[in-house]
């Protein structure tokens, strides 16, 4: 799996819910959008180490 | 990855919204937005028939995305829009968003007028900050909302509508409660009075979670520049907010339900005090409408004089 966050990108074998992968980061769900695979998916779906995930931070501040 | 569904029709959900229970797909989700946004502008009588309505256009998304609805909403509704952008003046920032204002004005066949912060000021925010070690925010905000009741007044304009978002509006509630302003929680979003120099604003996303406002951008290819001010970063805002987005993580709705108590609150309110403290004044240097015998844009730009 391959995040990638706004000009960097990590490599990682998570699996699990997205609302989880956003809070290890250090995000909070109310300030990013998640694709997976190019598409805007539910924060609460699962992903597995074959999905490719990117964060875009869309609210700034706090 | 798991595939999760509308709870609306048989597609893939992009949108999960907690706070109410609900995945949607992409084409519900438009609708959804778009429904809320109508539904406010009635539920405030924000707009009527043949106004013309001034859109404060930052450049950011709340006011890009907001210029889009308004825009669609003509083919409804008749009223006329045209579009200020205030140029504070903040380096490597603001010519970001206002190519981006100008961009999508042009796009939707939309008027708009630039305003320079230091034309009317005398400084621009950058100047201001090197003279002063106190809030941007608190400077910025009072010159801006100064200047956009000015100009829109000069092109006659019946109401000015801004694109605070229901996170917005929410930490404002909070804040003022924080600080003790009673007051400023009941002036707050309401016309205080017909003043013939003071312009109505009206705000037809305040119901408008902030994230759903880029998730509706992202959707509908609205080309967004997602960056933060240089000088937010200092602000008792960024404290709240961040304090907000927790909450609203563990508890959902908590917004949502800030914002409905502060309306109910805020009838009883303008009924418990007394109308002194609503009166209006003309700034007796400007001549622009003022709770008081000097307007703070006027004082302000004393006090920089001041600071040489
Ligand atoms: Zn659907
Ligand atoms: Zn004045």
């Amino acid at each position: 799996m391959i995040i990638t966050i706004g000009t960097k990108k990590i490599r990682s074998n998570f699996n699990g819910k997205i609302s989880e992968l956003i809070k290890k980061l250090a995000f909070s769900r109310e300030e990013v959008l998640v694709r997976v695979n190019g598409k805007l998916v539910p924060e609460d779906a699962k992903i597995n180490s074959k999905d490719n995930i990117e964060i875009i931070k869309v609210v700034f501040g706090g | 990855m798991e595939k999760i569904i509308c709870s609306l029709c048989e597609k893939p959900a992009s949108v999960n919204l907690q706070y109410a229970a609900k995945h949607l797909c992409s084409g519900c989700f438009v609708k959804y937005f778009e429904k809320r946004f109508l539904r406010t502008i009635r539920e405030f009588s924000m707009i009527k028939p043949h106004e013309k309505i001034a859109v404060g256009l930052s450049g950011g998304k709340d006011s890009v995305v907001m210029l889009h609805l308004l825009a669609k909403l003509r083919r409804r509704l008749p009223f006329e829009i045209f579009a200020i952008t205030i140029d504070e003046g903040i380096k490597n920032y603001r010519n970001t968003t206002i190519h981006i204002a100008k961009r999508e004005c042009k796009k939707l066949g939309i008027a708009l007028k630039v305003i320079i912060f230091k034309e009317d000021i005398g400084f621009n925010l950058d100047e201001i900050m090197k003279k002063t070690n106190s809030s941007a925010c608190s400077w910025c905000g009072v010159f801006r909302r100064y200047l956009l009741n000015k100009y829109a007044r000069i092109e006659n304009a019946n109401k000015i509508a801004i694109g605070h978002n229901l996170d917005d509006v929410a930490q404002t509630v909070l804040m003022n409660i924080m600080r003790n302003e009673p007051i400023r929680i009941a002036r707050f979003l309401e016309p205080i009075t017909n003043d013939e120099y003071f312009i109505p604003r009206v705000h037809p996303l305040l119901r408008t979670p902030e994230k759903e406002i880029a998730i509706y951008a992202m959707l509908k290819d609205i080309q967004i520049k997602y960056m933060e001010c240089p000088y937010a970063h200092f602000s008792f805002r960024q404290h709240v907010k961040k304090q907000l987005n927790d909450s609203e993580e563990k508890y959902p709705s908590t917004k949502i339900r800030i914002l409905n108590s502060f309306l109910e609150m805020k009838k009883h309110l303008r009924k418990w005090m007394k109308d002194e403290k609503f009166k209006l004044f003309h700034c007796k240097k400007c001549g622009e409408s003022s709770s008081a015998q000097i307007c703070m844009r006027c004082e302000m730009i004393m006090k920089l004089k001041n600071m040489a």
